[in-house]
């Protein structure tokens, strides 16, 4: 194999990484923070790609679904959790899976109202079309940009848990809640918060992911069980470890297609099982208590 | 005093004059509730009694599916024989994966379900030589029945709906039996505290792995019947959306009481064929319900109306 | 724009919005008044089932049109020995098990007598063995894996149209012609893609012994979403050329990822079987419908007709009224789906009756006509004798909303491509698989 094709794979794999990553970080944060495993977050990616559709349907402007559609899933994602989740808070994880699932069959047939059931595509923007010359190699424009998009997420993230203060409230309130009630942190303003955040980057992932295939009903229940892999592999909770996760699947769909088509999906779910019988916190996961 | 059975006999009568009155649609469609409730029930032992959610049960169900379709495509056209290898292999399938599985607690127990399930998936979707893949197995023949001295003829719909109603009913009963036994009180015990039982000196995790393995044999029987049913088998029988469908059955009919989960299936399987007849839109349907129970009826609508009627609290799962 | 509202309103008024219900297809514009007895008439129910919904909508809107059409036409004329047809359309979702559920809805609950559809092999494939249980005809409009009248075959199936060992010794033919020797795949992963490239491979050897058939092949699933990897994969082993079998959204969407990489500039030519129906034209026509992305020189077989072609009048009439009706050109499916249903009424009328078994014998020796062609169905298989075109794809601004054409077309003929009926029953008997398969490599 050549270098230039080798390159090409690599980068194929560290764009869908970085969809991967959006995705499942604001899976692993609402985990995390608020510790609901959300299975309708794959709706809100879905809805986030339909909504990418209509807006440059609409507009022809790309950049408007970049702005607006992940806002629209955040707002979408408070709703969801005032009305619906809230009530569950600390109710056993069955009730907590059958809400979420309920609530993603909800989406799908809104979806469905909406948008009919024909498949719809979206196309990048004029200026992020075509090839561009990295490292001798041509390779398409948007998908570097989805990476550098990737990469700014993770950025963002990282300054917002660590440097700010609201992210020291997040981290407070995921490893002990009564503490930081006790601190004076209106806990339940913060998980509707955090949800939104969760909300907006599933959103956001559904934008980035809407050019590069298509966008379809199925999408939700697919993208769910992936993400849930990388979270686990990851670590429940944590966001290095849903970088790391989505690295390693991002690579294994993209070499896997070359080496091993039959069977790459088995090891991501493989994998899944090694680590949750050998370290269940997952790779880089802390203790939960 | 057995009139509390009263109702079952009824039913039980209702359903096998049901060829006299029901039309063949409805038959059909019976049949596959009567899968799916034994698919919901046998999920339960392991959920409601044992208390260990699964999000993986669909692997034993597909299993159950596509080894016996494979008997009957491929080795020899005999349901006996094909319904009986079958749900061995299921079984066995439930040993493997339950032996890893109930080492894990909570959550992690039903990622690790999950995960195996969708292994499961990617197998017989995969492997296509054998199973077909995406297209799956099809043109499953459905021979007679060659039982003891009889021949039965099951190409009818009312015959399979009879066949399918004797197996449930029989394997209802052993579950039955099962659950009311002294291992069922110990199960239940294994739900409510496993730690202090384990100070006790009681082997927890063997409980836990018993019930796992009749649980995946039961619903390898229940795959086995469905393959015949549709005379197809496709990868979607392992997909993890199925593998939910027991879990939201079991919680909307309610956990605690053993036929509860076939309120759940009715439910389910209702909105499924019957409503999605007049609107596409059936999930929306689905969801609001489930959604409506979660927040409303966390017993489930038996459990719901066992309380109104007993004033006694059943509990719900989990705690 | 004014031409797409009296579409819909059109469309809206016979019901034609997605499935269910239609009722009986435009009784209120019938010119000669309703009698008594055509009112008093018990319908003739035709049921069908096509892929509504998902990757491949547009091929069972298709057959949605074209069945309804010709149901218009046939009550405008009076109907099937005087009773009025009435349509009523299910939706498969690309899901072998709905298929199963809805046929069985549409004869046990709603009461088909008549049953046509299909749009994807899987689905159809687990649909056929449930037809004996409902003593009911299927005549299959689109799906084309052989093995439906080879292995899964049962006396209510027919299929009116060629399947894709037929396509796949038309292209073989072209093929040929080329010179090109290393030859590669990038199809959906399930029967239909496997059969396609085989029954491609197995003609162009046979006439072409010198072509290399590559083991480096691209199966990514039906409705994938994201063939980038596969794509990549493809031109890293540098082939002379690729077969793709890919169609509906799943061409559409590889097309544009394709072209990204520069895909149609490093591979000299390639094929399509169905990538290239009317459906992908539109989707990938840009501008408001005076520009498109695809490439010029690609030859595809539409799956078996191009609107363009033949040039007869009947044709181009029939061209005409459809355009009229529905605002598009016809896609392959609502020719063919169009041509089962004057099929059925020919077989029905010969019959003289709706019962299943003589319905059938008549079916089965049957000469028929659809707007295109005219094609003979065969006895011990229940397939036709159907042309095959294949053209490649040339600029063409005349034609409205999708500034491309179908060119250079060639028909091959009927009964030099359909597959011989000793190989068919032989491989019925044994149960062997097609001698095709070994080209498929998954590796």
């Amino acid at each position: 194999m050549t270098f230039s094709t080798f390159f090409a794979f690599f980068l194929n794999g560290l764009t869908s990484a970085m969809t991967f990553f959006i995705i499942a970080s604001g899976l692993t944060l609402i985990y995390g923070v608020l510790r609901i495993l959300n299975l309708a977050h794959g709706s809100l990616f879905m809805l986030g790609a339909f909504f990418t559709f209509q807006l440059t349907h609409w507009f022809g402007n790309f950049w408007y679904a970049l702005i607006f559609a992940p806002f629209i899933c955040a707002v979408a994602g408070v709703i969801m959790e005032r009305i619906f989740i809230r009530p569950v808070y600390g109710l056993p994880i069955p009730f907590q899976l059958l809400l979420t699932f309920g609530l993603m069959l909800l989406i799908t047939d809104i979806v469905r109202i909406f948008w009919g059931v024909a498949f719809r595509t979206a196309t990048e923007p004029q200026v992020l079309s075509g090839t561009m010359n990295i490292f001798g190699v041509s390779y398409p424009r948007y998908n570097i940009f989805v990476i550098v998009v990737g990469i700014l997420v993770c950025i963002f993230i990282w300054i917002l848990l660590t440097k700010t203060r609201f992210g020291k409230m997040i981290r407070a309130s995921s490893s002990d809640r009564e503490v930081a009630n006790g601190l004076g942190i209106n806990v339940p303003l913060l998980y509707t918060i955090v949800f939104g955040i969760g909300a907006w980057l599933a959103g956001l992932s559904g934008v980035l992911a809407a050019p590069l295939r298509s966008i379809m009903l199925e999408m939700d229940v697919h993208t769910i069980i992936e993400a849930f892999a990388i979270v686990v592999i990851g670590g429940l909770g944590s966001i290095p470890g849903a970088l790391l996760g989505s690295l390693l699947l991002g690579q294994l769909n993209s070499f896997g297609t070359l080496y091993i088509p039959r069977f790459e999906m088995a090891f991501m779910y493989v994998l899944m099982a090694i680590i949750l019988l050998i370290r269940p916190k997952g790779l880089l996961g802390e203790e939960v208590s | 005093m057995r009139y509390k059975y009263l109702w079952l006999i009824a039913l039980i009568i209702l359903l096998i004059l049901a060829p006299l009155f029901l039309s063949k649609f409805l038959m059909v469609f019976l049949t596959e509730m009567l899968i799916m409730i034994l698919f919901a029930i046998s999920f339960n032992l392991l959920f409601g009694y044992t208390g260990l959610l699964s999000f993986g049960h669909a692997a034993f169900f597909s299993i159950g599916s596509y080894v016996t379709g494979l008997v009957l495509l491929y080795i020899y056209p005999s349901i006996p024989l094909a319904f009986a290898i079958g749900v061995v292999a299921a079984t066995i399938a439930a040993w493997i994966i339950g032996y890893f599985c109930v080492r894990l607690d909570e959550i992690y127990f039903a990622m690790l379900t999950l995960a195996f399930g969708m292994m499961v998936h990617t197998i017989v979707w995969k492997w296509d030589r054998l199973t077909g893949g995406a297209d799956g197995l099809v043109n499953i023949p459905r021979p007679n029945l060659n039982f003891l001295l009889f021949q039965v003829d099951l190409s009818s719909i009312a015959s399979y709906y009879y066949f399918t109603f004797v197996l449930v009913a029989i394997a209802l009963y052993v579950l039955w039996i099962i659950v009311n036994s002294n291992f069922g009180l110990a199960l239940r015990a294994v739900r409510e505290n496993s730690e202090r039982l384990q100070f006790v000196g009681i082997n927890v995790r063997r409980y836990r792995l018993i019930s796992f393995v009749i649980s995946g044999f039961f619903c390898g029987l229940a795959g086995a019947l469905f393959g015949p049913f549709l005379k197809s088998i496709t990868p979607s029988t392992a997909f993890w959306t199925k593998s939910a469908e027991p879990v939201f059955m079991s919680l909307l009919g309610g956990t605690k009481i053993f036929l509860a989960p076939a309120v759940g299936s009715v439910i389910f399987m209702y909105l499924k064929e019957i409503i999605s007849g007049y609107t596409e839109l059936w999930m929306l349907f689905l969801g609001a319900i489930l959604i409506g129970f979660v927040l409303f009826l966390p017993g489930g609508i038996v459990g719901f109306l066992y309380e109104k009627l007993r004033g006694r609290k059943l509990g719900r799962v989990g705690e | 724009m004014s031409k797409k509202v009296s579409r819909r309103k059109f469309l809206k008024d016979a019901g034609l919005f997605g499935a269910g219900m239609i009722g009986v297809p435009l009784l209120k514009g019938v010119s000669r008044g309703p009698s008594n007895a055509w009112a008093a008439a018990k319908p003739i129910k035709f049921g069908g089932i096509y892929s509504l919904s998902g990757v491949v909508a547009a091929w069972g809107k298709a057959g949605q049109q074209g069945a309804m059409m010709a149901a218009m036409e046939i009550n405008q004329a009076g109907g099937i020995l005087k009773r009025p047809v009435e349509c009523r359309f299910e939706d498969d979702a690309c899901n072998p098990e709905f298929g199963v559920r809805k046929i069985r809805r549409l004869v046990l609950d709603w009461g088909a007598d008549f049953l046509h559809g299909f749009n994807h092999s899987g689905v159809a494939l687990s649909a056929v063995p449930i037809l004996p249980e409902l003593k009911r005809m299927l005549l299959i409009t689109c799906a084309s894996s052989p093995a439906i009248t080879t292995e899964a075959f049962n006396k209510y199936v027919f299929r009116p149209r060629a399947n894709v060992y037929q396509s796949g010794a038309a292209a073989g033919v072209i093929a040929a012609k080329m010179p090109y020797k290393k030859w590669t795949v990038i199809g959906p992963d399930y029967s239909f893609g496997w059969d396609a490239w085989g029954g491609f491979i197995y003609h162009l050897l046979k006439r072409k012994p010198d072509v290399e058939v590559m083991s480096t092949q691209a199966w990514p699933k039906f409705g994938a979403g994201d063939f980038t990897s596969y794509i990549l994969k493809v031109m890293e082993a540098k082939p002379d050329a690729v077969y793709t079998p890919l169609w509906g959204g799943d061409f559409v969407t590889f097309l544009k990822q394709a072209k990204r990489y520069g895909f149609f500039e490093k591979v000299a030519v390639v094929i399509t079987e169905g990538g290239l129906a009317v459906d992908g034209f539109y989707a990938l026509s840009t501008k408001g419908g005076t520009e498109s992305e695809v490439p010029e020189g690609i030859w595809g077989a539409a799956h078996g007709y191009w609107f363009d072609h033949p040039k007869t009048e009947k044709n181009k009439k029939w061209v005409e009224k459809f355009m009229s009706m529905y605002g598009e050109y016809p896609h392959n499916v609502a020719h063919d789906a169009y041509g089962a249903m004057y099929l059925y009424k020919k077989a029905i009328e010969k019959a003289k009756t709706i019962e299943t078994d003589a319905v059938i014998e008549a079916m089965e020796t049957m000469e028929f006509d659809t707007p295109g062609y005219t094609r003979k169905m065969r006895k011990e298989d229940h397939s036709a004798f159907a042309e095959v075109p294949y053209g490649k794809t040339a600029k063409a601004p005349e034609k409205t909303g999708i500034a491309m054409n179908l060119v250079d077309i060639v028909d091959a003929p009927g009964k030099d491509i359909i597959e011989p009926i000793e190989d068919v029953l032989e491989r019925r008997a044994k149960k062997t698989p097609a001698p095709w398969m070994k080209y498929v490599i998954k590796g």
